[in-house]
């Protein structure tokens, strides 16, 4: 079946075995999640990663607990992904990493989200039988680089967040036979995720890039008004209520399978609320957009987040012309 | 005996290359719309020593690849010195290229820096310690996978906590002296148009960066401060590059800033 004929799937983050009959009964066709085992915990710190999250809340308090989530997830017909996504491994990381997706194949995981080439060349050599998701930390924007990843046996391409759609478009038809996946809820990142160095470490879970920054020119002449109102719009539209609901038309058309969902350690209601919100919408979605489609979207919005939406945290905020209306 | 190390800092206009600089930079590490054309390549080929002169290429938005391999290839073709790479296809596309030195930039080698709100270094073991000054180079799949693919060379930037470079085959390494790499923003932060509360496309980029000072920014959860150049952000850095223990593979200096000829001072 060609990838603009599937239907779209929901892809959801877990963390926790109470998690997974909800989420999948909400609407979830993939689950996403990770773990830390034990020998990985006992010898580095939260910072040190084995997968692209930071504390502790984000993952599965062990590897009994994720088998048990993926052999229920199986049985109720969704698919697992497993986070191994850090950006690399050094030599003495890389037999636990190596180990985890090995356990990962037993206990029946469906694919494996990786970023590092290090570690996708080695899963190759060591007859990795899994299909490999690349995360989005390892930035794939041009067909060159999907052609790359193909030949290491990457199956799908989860996208950098930075792309357009006219970017996103091409990019899928420039590559025919890759699948690839979309952001569409929560969690806008400012910056390139895959490029950026802001360690994620606060309590608070408020990182760097959403920190108030006082702004100065070097030479102490006026700031452009433009990069004022990037940062304060970093401040003020909160990267959490980040959404793209109104491209979802334009998304599928243009051959997106999956529709990504962030948040690892997020409360499960709320992620409940963002699936079926998403659910809904792709359920009733036009072939193009159109005024009452935005209409919608704006009122789902409205639901999740309690406020209108901001070009901030907007995935796709191409969707519209200047005057507000989508664009033909 | 101190090692030979040439010096390259990134040019803005024209050459010959001043006194006391061994090579120049042309391009960006983190925007398309900076690199320079096919016709200033073959230009600045004619002013210098095509040896001398680096491309320094960023990532590559799909529409933008084909475009960026034709100054690539241009580059090659004159017999440019280096070509430094930032994004995976176009690792890919000139891996097998003759004569032209390929380095793997610092957004292909991802070190892991910061900053963040805390500074664990003293509770931090060695292994650690290792991944947060040089991770990327004990990851020697990776490495091979770099080599594999033609890189010959490796850009670092210092370590907020200095470690010595560990001793990797195969490679040079080219350092800079004065930034840290941060982070590059997902949308470039000098075409955001406040009145319409988005930005305006890259395809209208008249390089407004290109005419501002460095944006200076502070937060009181960081010590010092970080600086917004084009659409990335880096920490500056305050080191004593002649006063390390740098391995001989550590054969080439770079400045980041523009230098014009009045203001360059010798290193």
């Amino acid at each position: 079946m060609k990838f603009e004929d599937r239907p779209p799937e929901i892809l959801a983050p877990v963390n926790a075995l109470d998690e997974v009959k909800p989420l999948l009964g909400a609407g979830a066709h993939w689950l996403y999640g990770g773990v830390i085992p034990a020998k990985w915990a006992s010898r580095f710190p939260s910072t040190v990663l084995l997968n692209q999250r930071t504390f502790p809340g984000a993952q599965f308090s062990s590897l009994e607990e994720i088998e048990e989530a993926v052999s229920i997830t199986r049985r109720k017909g969704g698919s697992f992904a497993l986070t191994l996504n850090a950006p690399f491994y050094m030599d003495e990381q890389m037999p636990m990493a190596l180990e985890l997706a090995g356990w990962a194949s037993d206990a029946g995981v469906n694919a494996l989200i990786v970023a590092d080439p290090g570690l996708i060349s080695r899963l190759g050599e060591e007859g990795n039988r899994l299909p490999l998701h690349l995360s989005t930390m390892g930035v794939v924007a041009n067909a060159y680089s999907v052609d790359l990843y193909a030949a290491m046996g990457v199956r799908k391409v989860i996208l950098p967040r930075f792309l357009n759609l006219d970017q996103i478009r091409f990019l899928i038809t420039s590559s025919p036979t890759m699948e690839f996946e979309a952001f569409i809820l929560v969690g806008k990142c400012p910056y390139i995720e895959g490029l950026c160095t802001f360690v994620h470490d606060s309590n608070d879970q408020r990182w760097p890039c959403e920190w108030q920054w006082d702004l100065e020119d070097e030479a102490g002449q006026e700031l452009p008004l433009s990069l004022s109102g990037h940062f304060s719009g970093i401040r003020e539209c909160d990267r959490r209520d980040g959404c793209g609901l109104c491209a979802l038309p334009v998304l599928k058309s243009a051959g997106i399978i999956t529709f990504k969902v962030v948040g690892r350690g997020a409360p499960l209601e709320r992620k409940l609320q963002l699936i079926r919100e998403l659910g809904k919408l792709l359920s009733d979605m036009p072939s193009q957009l159109d005024e009452d489609w935005i209409r919608k979207c704006k009122m789902s919005y409205h639901r999740l987040y309690g406020h209108d939406c901001c070009g901030h945290n907007c995935y796709y905020p191409e969707v519209y012309s200047s005057d507000g209306r989508p664009k033909d | 005996m101190p090692p030979q190390r040439s010096n390259y800092f990134p040019l803005q206009g024209s050459g010959p290359i001043p006194e006391g600089w061994d090579g120049v930079r042309v391009g960006s590490e983190t925007c398309s719309s900076l690199l320079p054309s096919a016709s200033r390549i073959r230009d600045l080929s004619e002013e210098m020593d095509p040896r001398s002169l680096s491309l320094v290429t960023s990532v590559a938005g799909p529409d933008e690849i084909k475009g960026i391999l034709s100054v690539v290839s241009t580059a090659i073709f004159r017999g440019w010195g280096e070509i430094v790479i930032n994004d995976w296809g176009i690792l890919d596309a000139v891996t097998g290229s003759v004569g032209t030195g390929i380095t793997a930039g610092r957004l292909i080698m991802r070190f892991r820096r910061g900053p963040g709100v805390f500074d664990p270094w003293d509770a931090l073991d060695s292994s650690s310690r290792r991944y947060f000054a040089w991770g990327p180079l004990y990851d020697s799949s990776f490495l091979a996978f770099l080599k594999v693919k033609g890189v010959d060379r490796i850009e670092l930037d210092p370590p907020r906590h200095w470690l010595p470079v560990p001793d990797v085959n195969g490679f040079q390494f080219s350092m800079h002296q004065d930034t840290r790499l941060v982070s590059v923003s997902a949308a470039c932060p000098w075409l955001f148009d406040e009145a319409k509360g988005t930005w305006r496309s890259l395809t209208d980029c008249k390089q407004p960066c290109s005419e501002q000072n460095d944006v200076v920014m502070t937060s009181p959860q960081v010590k010092g401060a970080l600086l917004m150049r084009e659409r990335a952000i880096f920490e500056p850095v305050d080191i004593d590059i002649d006063g390390l223990d740098l391995p001989e593979t550590v054969d080439r200096i770079i400045n980041s800033r523009s230098q014009k000829p009045e203001k360059i001072l010798r290193l």
